[in-house]
This record gives C-alpha cells, structure tokens and sequence, in this order.
C-alpha cells in the first residue's frame, strides 16, 4: 500500500522528470529550426555542439542521477 | 590469508545492501564511459571521413521523428524509475510497457529510414550513416531485451521490496542510450 506522502514524493518526481523532459524537446526543436534555416556549416557546428551537451548535461544530472556514484544511495 | 578473508566477506555481503548497489552502480557507469569511447570514436570517424557533408535527400523530418520518439521514451523511463522507487508498481509497470513500445517505435523509424536512404553502406556517408545508426539501434534493442527482462519480473513481484537496483540500472542504460543519440542526431541529420 502506497502512503499519500510517497504519492506526493512521486508526483513531485514526476514534475521535475517532465520540467526537464520540456526543455529537452524545446532545445531539440531549436536544434532542428537553427540547422534548417542556416547555412554556414561553422556556425551550425558552433551552435550545436554546446546544444548537445546541455541537452546530455540535463538526462546525465536528472535522469541518470550521476550524482549518486559519489554520494551513495538516498541521495537525489 | 586476508586475500582469502576478503573473498570471504565478499561472498555474504547482502546483494541488496546500499554498499553492493554502490559497487554496481560504479560498475555500471564504468561500462557505459568504455561504451560511449566507442561512439565516440564512431561519430569522430564521421566528421574524419565526410567532413560537415550530408546528403540532402536525408529525411529530416523522420530524423526529428524519432529523436522526439526516444525523449519522450526517456521520460515514461524516468517516471517507471520514479514509481517503482515509490512503491507505485502497477504504473511503474505501464511506463515500462510504455518505454518498450516507443523504443520499438524509434527502431521501425531508423529501418524506414535506412529503406528510403538513396545512399549505399559503400559510399562515404553511407558508411557513417549505416554504421552509427546501426550500433545505435543494436544498443536500443538490447535495451528493450533488459526492459522487457524486468517488466516480466516486476510482474512477479521482484521489485515491490524497496529493492529497485536492477530497475534503475536498465533505466540509466536506456538513458544512456538517448545521450549517445543527443550527439548522433546532429552528427548525421543537422550538420552540414
């Protein structure tokens, strides 16, 4: 049986998972406007890269919880 | 003698204790750092070999299709993680079968592609596109194997004990699947 405060717990999980879940499909949609709309392949190469690592910064730091190699378990 | 008193210990440490989930938790991180130099080296091969170059009949639109398909796949995984960590199996379960279908759903999407693509595996690019794609995908339906591993054994009421290690370990794998293909979509579809 699930208490409401893990309930709440959970919800408040799933908020955070679909926060970041929006930003990565917004990053993911400018991704694709920018590469479409110019032509220079140096500043599309410019523009991306730092794109993509924010984008794997975000699902290594909130989805992979890579935190947790160093902190233990418990730790979010 | 301390060699052996170790292997002792070791042996009767708890599988399920926060100590032996560290160790795994590092062993698995360890493997995914060896895995991505390997894609590394892949999508490095790419630019090495083509430069910035892509054919223009790259179907851009189902390229978009299936990198929105894998990020919305990431999210019913991080929600299937976050339940069964609650206590909340049945919907951590319907995430899973969740996840299943889009990744599955993102595979029909790269075989499309790979049936429209009007370049060859012999061709510069082709090479790239094939090869990159094509190990991307073999990590993608190994990941479904995994999940479809621990949806069947969530069925049997193996995680519904606080213990929800191997749940988290297929899930950071599938995660670390959509970070590779973070880098490869702009790698083969958006450079140019």
């Amino acid at each position: 049986m699930v208490s409401a405060s893990q309930r709440a717990a959970e919800q408040r999980s799933h908020n955070l998972g679909l926060r970041m879940a929006a930003l990565l499909a917004v990053l993911t949609i400018v991704e694709y406007i920018v590469a479409v709309s110019v032509d220079s392949s140096q500043a599309l190469v410019l523009f991306l890269a730092p794109v993509a690592v924010v984008k794997a910064w975000v699902i290594i730091v909130y989805f992979m919880h890579v935190s947790k190699v160093w902190r233990g378990e418990g730790s979010h | 003698m301390a060699a052996a008193e170790s292997a002792h210990i070791a042996h009767h440490v708890d599988p399920h204790s926060p100590e032996r989930v560290r160790i795994n938790r590092l062993g698995l991180w360890l493997f995914l750092a060896s895995d991505a130099l390997l894609f590394a080296l892949f999508a490095a091969a790419r630019f090495y070999t083509n430069g910035t170059y892509r054919p223009e009949d790259l179907k851009q639109v189902l390229g978009l299709g299936v990198t929105i398909i894998l990020l919305v796949s990431s999210l019913t995984a991080f929600r299937a993680e976050t339940s069964f960590q609650h206590g909340n199996v049945s919907h951590g379960r319907l995430m899973l079968l969740l996840t299943i279908l889009l990744g599955l759903g993102f595979v029909g999407g790269v075989i499309t592609e790979w049936n429209l693509a009007e370049f060859v595996p012999s061709e510069g690019f082709g090479t790239s596109y094939f090869s990159m794609t094509g190990m991307h995908s073999f990590h993608v339906i190994t990941g479904i194997v995994f999940l479809i591993v621990i949806y069947v054994r969530s069925g049997r009421g193996h995680f519904s004990s606080g213990y929800t290690w191997p749940v988290s370990a297929v899930i950071i794998y599938w995660h670390f699947v959509d970070v590779v293909w973070v880098f490869f979509y702009p790698t083969l579809y958006l450079v140019k």
